[in-house]
């Protein structure tokens, strides 16, 4: 899906640079077409906007659009928990940031496969019960793959 | 009727700017209610600013007054085409770096607890030193920004309401100082998101009203709100077409191409050269015979001769020596030779004077049948002009090349590299509460930036048509783009309201922008500077708010008085537009720092020297600023500034040792890996 807005923000972009467009317009126009009816020059002047300007505030109609299916399709979930996690903890042994949201039961994970390799941890308090730790590569301390709860939780 | 006159003739413009700014203060005052006494909600309001406040002042704060006047001058300058090069560009650019930079630097801030930008830079880079160069470079483009607010606003008032600038400014700082002092961050969030409401009110409001007298002076009159969109948009049209494409209009290539046909054929028919040689021989024997008459033996006239001449003589000899002065080298050695003072800069002045008489005379003679005698001598003195070479038309041009439109990309990226706007990121509740700027900026910038283009663009169709006085630039004869909007309030709609609400609206979004930037540098000086330098823990939470508040009265204070100083100087708007360019240009840096694990401080350094460097060449090349066309290959400076300081920042990070694991795992979240 990010990759999907990623086009459509270079789209946008690539749209806006609006001169190749009107010789286009003006073909469609000689065609007399079903697309006749928003056929326009560059100067001409439609319900009292000039062309390109109606096009351009098109085209900021556009972005704010693109700009909703990003954050409602490729918003960066993961960020927020992150945020909340504790920053300082774990730093000093090299493992800090390496928090993932949970895979079950909230909204904001639903997205995501759910991992038996996640574990849950008590929920002392709000900050740590959105916080699971993920042990990398290996085998687990238990003897399997599976991470395990801290010591002392 | 002038501005000038208009606004002294009603004093409830300044009773109406009066009233905003007690309201301001009022809602300053409530606001600093809600302050809960501590350094965090001092500098990020405890990070608990909702969407739509949060959109308001983050908007409020990246537009500038330039949003309301500079938008209607360069539209009355270049036309439509500024929408689409500033604020489209803006809406696309803006959105895509509050997705990217914003909520990546709000997550960081957060997670790591960081108020200013060059806390996350000295971490990110782990370098003390080049956090505390960021931190210099950053106050040093922010200052002449911020000069700019209280200068505009300044001088706003007094092109407006006649007020002194020095005056308007102490107004806008103490007011700005008293509820940013009171409850910080938080009480700009309010007061920005209550600016910005008014400032896109008033655009509207003056929209509406402009429209409907702009109508009024065309032929069908005024009528319902859009007829008058369409009549006015209309009368540009006829009278200054060129104001309505970003290319080159049909009208004006048509005009070319009569103006070329009939040069083509002055040039194929005319036998310029011929006439030229013609009317050498012509005047070389007239000057021959006017000085066997006057010049004596020695065949020349000096001063004492000239001036004792008859009147009609002084004027006929002038005449001949200043068209032998407009001819070839050979002719004006002649010229010399037979008047030899001709040369000096007073007398020349004195012989076109003669001349342009003599002219006069003779063209009154040559229509004057009664005197046959005195018409051919007329007719004879006017053949001796010399011919006009047919002059070749030039081109028309577009009224923005497509290179410079594509390079208006890079005004925006400055907002990722804002310090202030960094502050207002920090300030939200959740990331989810970007969620709202994100979508609602781009409609936000069109709603704000739509009116004033089009007033700017009726603007120069009145302009063209007579209709419209606008203020020269001092010294030229120039319209004064930054005085538009205020002459089209005065002359055309002359309401005391409208101009009240515009007063609001101009000073609305300047002091949205300056609350922003005071509180950021004092926040900026207590955190960067003072804190890391006494250790973390010497100040009580308490101290360090007494410690901002400090600071930010002391940036007020010291805006304030430079601003007096540098009131009357042009240099500093030109250095603030440039300063703009420094911002876009260390952008690479922010993106790098949260995107390209690879970043280093050596490529850090090496993209703020290569900024430096370049930004000073570029910027005394183009006479300090006052060259305001200038380009670089054809494009806005800061596009390749920012192209060569992105190429910098690669090569010096790829040329040095990566960053260790564990401030990659401190600053990237897994999910980017």
């Amino acid at each position: 899906m990010r990759y999907f807005i990623v086009t459509l923000a270079v789209s946008l972009c690539w749209l806006h640079q609006d001169w190749f467009i009107w010789p286009i317009l003006a073909e469609l126009n000689y065609q007399e077409n079903f697309l006749s009816w928003i056929v326009a020059e560059e100067h001409e002047v439609k319900f009292g906007i000039p062309a390109n300007v109606g096009f351009q505030l098109f085209l900021s109609i556009a972005t704010a659009f693109v700009a909703f299916i990003a954050v409602w399709k490729a918003w960066p979930k993961e960020l927020e928990r992150w945020a909340e996690a504790d920053g300082y903890r774990g730093r000093g042994r090299g493992r800090g940031g390496r928090y993932r949201p949970r895979g079950g039961g909230s909204k904001s994970s639903a997205g995501s496969k759910p991992s038996n390799r996640q574990t849950s941890r008590p929920e002392s308090n709000k900050d740590s019960s959105e916080r699971t730790r993920r042990r990398r590569g290996g085998r687990g301390r238990g003897g399997n793959s599976q991470s395990q709860p801290r010591a002392g939780e | 009727m002038n501005l000038l006159a208009f606004a002294a003739q009603s004093n409830l413009p300044l009773w109406m700017v009066g009233a905003y700014l007690v309201i301001l203060l009022g809602l300053g005052m409530f606001s600093s209610n809600l302050f809960r006494g501590t350094s965090k909600d001092f500098f990020v309001a405890s990070r608990s600013i909702g969407p739509f406040m949060l959109l308001m002042s983050v908007f409020g704060t990246t537009m500038t007054g330039f949003a309301l006047v500079g938008s209607t001058g360069k539209a009355f300058m270049t036309g439509v085409a500024v929408f689409g090069a500033v604020a489209v560009w803006s809406g696309i650019v803006h959105s895509s770096v509050f997705f990217m930079i914003g909520t990546r630097l709000w997550a960081i801030g957060k997670r790591l607890g960081y108020v200013t930008q060059v806390q996350f830079f000295r971490e990110r880079f782990k370098s003390h030193t080049l956090g505390t160069v960021l931190f210099v470079l950053l106050v040093l483009f922010i200052i002449p920004y911020l000069l700019i607010g209280i200068i505009s606003a300044g001088k706003f008032m007094q092109g407006t309401a006649g007020l002194d600038p020095r005056l308007t400014g102490l107004v806008i700082c103490s007011v700005v100082l008293t509820y940013v002092f009171m409850g910080g961050v938080r009480s700009a969030a309010w007061a920005n998101t209550f600016q910005t409401l008014v400032f896109m009110l008033t655009g509207i409001v003056a929209f509406a009203m402009i429209a409907k007298s702009v109508a009024a002076k065309t032929e069908e009159g005024s009528g319902t709100f859009l007829e008058n969109v369409k009549r006015s948009t209309e009368l540009v049209e006829q009278v200054k077409p060129e104001r309505l494409v970003r290319g080159v209009h049909p009208e004006k290539l048509n005009r070319y191409d009569e103006s070329k046909k009939t040069y083509m054929i002055q040039s194929v028919e005319g036998d310029y050269e011929g006439a030229y040689e013609t009317w050498k021989l012509a005047i070389s024997e007239h000057l021959t015979a006017l000085l066997e008459k006057h010049g004596g033996h020695d065949k020349s006239v000096d001063t004492v001769e000239f001036e004792a001449l008859g009147s009609l003589q002084r004027q006929e000899f002038a005449f001949v020596i200043t068209e032998l002065i407009s001819g070839g080298a050979a002719e004006k050695i002649m010229a010399k030779k037979a008047m030899p003072h001709s040369g000096g800069e007073r007398e020349r002045v004195k012989l076109a004077n003669l001349h342009q008489e003599q002219l006069a005379t003779a063209k009154i003679a040559a229509a004057d049948d009664s005197d046959i005698e005195k018409q051919f001598t007329a007719l004879v003195l006017l053949e001796l002009r010399r011919p006009e070479a047919p002059i070749e038309p030039v081109a028309p041009r577009a009224s923005m090349s497509r290179l410079l439109w594509i390079t208006y990309l890079f005004i925006p990226l400055s907002v990722g590299m804002f310090p202030h706007v960094f502050q207002h990121w920090l300030t939200a509740k959740s990331a989810k509460t970007f969620r709202l700027a994100i979508v609602a900026h781009p409609i936000c910038i069109a709603l704000v930036w739509l009116p004033c283009v089009f007033i700017g663009t009726w603007a120069a169709g009145l302009h063209a048509m007579g209709e419209l006085t606008v203020p020269v630039i001092p010294g030229t004869d120039r319209p004064n783009p930054s005085a538009v909007l205020g002459a089209v309030v005065g002359q055309l709609v002359q309401n005391s309201w409208l101009m009240g609400l515009l007063m609001i609206g101009v000073l609305a979004a300047i002091m949205s922008s300056l609350d922003s930037q005071f509180a950021c540098l004092g926040t900026m000086f207590t955190n960067d500077i003072v804190l890391p330098w006494k250790g973390k823990d010497y100040y009580s939470d308490r101290d360090t708010v007494k410690i901002a508040r400090c600071f930010v009265t002391g940036v007020v204070v010291a805006s304030y008085l430079l601003s007096l100083g540098l009131m009357k100087t042009a240099s500093v708007f030109n250095l603030g537009v440039w300063c703009f360019s420094g911002f876009t240009a260390l952008f690479p840096i922010i993106f790098a720092a949260l995107y390209w694990k690879r970043a280093t401080a050596v490529g850090a350094y090496a993209c703020i020297v290569v900024t430096g460097v370049l930004w000073i060449l570029w910027f005394r090349d183009s006479g300090y600023g006052a060259d305001k066309g200038y380009t670089v290959l054809g494009m806005l400076p800061m596009a390749p500034l920012t192209i060569v300081s992105a190429m910098a920042l690669i090569v010096g990070s790829l040329a040095t040792k990566a960053p260790e694991g564990r401030t990659i795992n401190k600053f990237f979240p897994n999910s980017t890996r």
